[in-house]
């Protein structure tokens, strides 16, 4: 099955991705920390390319998640200026506080978080393709926090 | 969407975070930091029970608080984080250098301390 989402400067982009997540969830019997990562990807990378093309007025960014079985892969293509996610440098999660900045640690979540995690230029649009496995419900491959 | 509710518990500023926290949001809780002073406060402390979301846009807001506050020599403490939301904080190392608690009533505890040898004073 699959899902496609066509976002624009002028769209509510977050409300939308959280809304296309939940029917997801519906849809995979998700975890609520599955939906989370799942938004946190889709918002992370719509944010930088909404970010890095706000003087281009007719930007399109068109999502489409596709599943099979407990593997989801989204394909995030837009018209924005080339622009290369996978390329951008992890941040040092080791500096202190007055050295941290925190540049780059929305990709950095998108690379924890995914499986596969892939760019390429193709016809003029920037394509990001991302795969994830989901564990079903009652296999949690959820760190657990005390 | 992001709800900021302030309260008082004696000499430290409680704010609870409820909902979103990016992008669109994270301007709210900034405007709110910067136009308020605190300065009379020990502390400020955030519960965020009911935050259900956060992204990178979100922790900046709080990187940033961070260092103000420090700066302001005020104690600056988060609690209530749910599972996901504390995942987010160990990831990106924030919780070597924030005071993150599992409870209020662990903070509030922290706080009543006099000889100055807690976490928090």
């Amino acid at each position: 099955m699959t899902f496609q989402l066509t976002l624009t400067h002028n769209d509510p982009y977050q409300s939308l991705l959280e809304s296309h997540v939940a029917l997801l969830g519906e849809q995979l019997s998700l975890q609520e920390h599955q939906c989370f990562q799942v938004n946190l990807i889709l918002d992370e990378l719509s944010t930088n390319i909404f970010e890095n093309n706000k003087k281009i007025e007719n930007l399109h960014v068109t999502i489409n998640i596709s599943w099979e079985k407990r593997k989801i892969t989204i394909v995030i293509e837009d018209n924005g200026v080339p622009f290369d996610p996978t390329s951008v440098n992890e941040p040092d999660i080791s500096l202190p506080l007055s050295k941290r900045k925190a540049g780059g640690l929305g990709l950095f979540f998108v690379k924890k978080y995914s499986d596969t995690f892939e760019y390429t230029r193709v016809k003029g649009l920037n394509r990001t393709t991302i795969t994830k496995s989901l564990a079903p419900s009652n296999t949690s491959t959820h760190p657990q926090t005390s | 969407m992001i709800t900021i509710t302030p309260t008082i518990k004696g000499r430290y500023q409680l704010i609870r975070l409820t909902g979103r926290l990016d992008s669109t949001t994270s301007p709210q809780l900034e405007d709110y930091l910067a136009t308020n002073d605190f300065s009379e406060f020990k502390g400020v402390i955030f519960e965020m029970t009911e935050l259900d979301y956060i992204s990178s846009a979100g922790l900046r807001v709080l990187l940033n608080a961070s260092k103000t506050f420090k700066k302001g020599n005020i104690h600056f403490s988060l609690c209530g984080m749910q599972a996901h939301i504390l995942e987010i904080f160990e990831i990106s190392g924030f919780d070597t250098f924030l005071n993150i608690y599992p409870t209020l009533t662990e903070v509030l505890e922290g706080c009543n301390y006099s000889d100055g040898s807690t976490k928090l004073a």
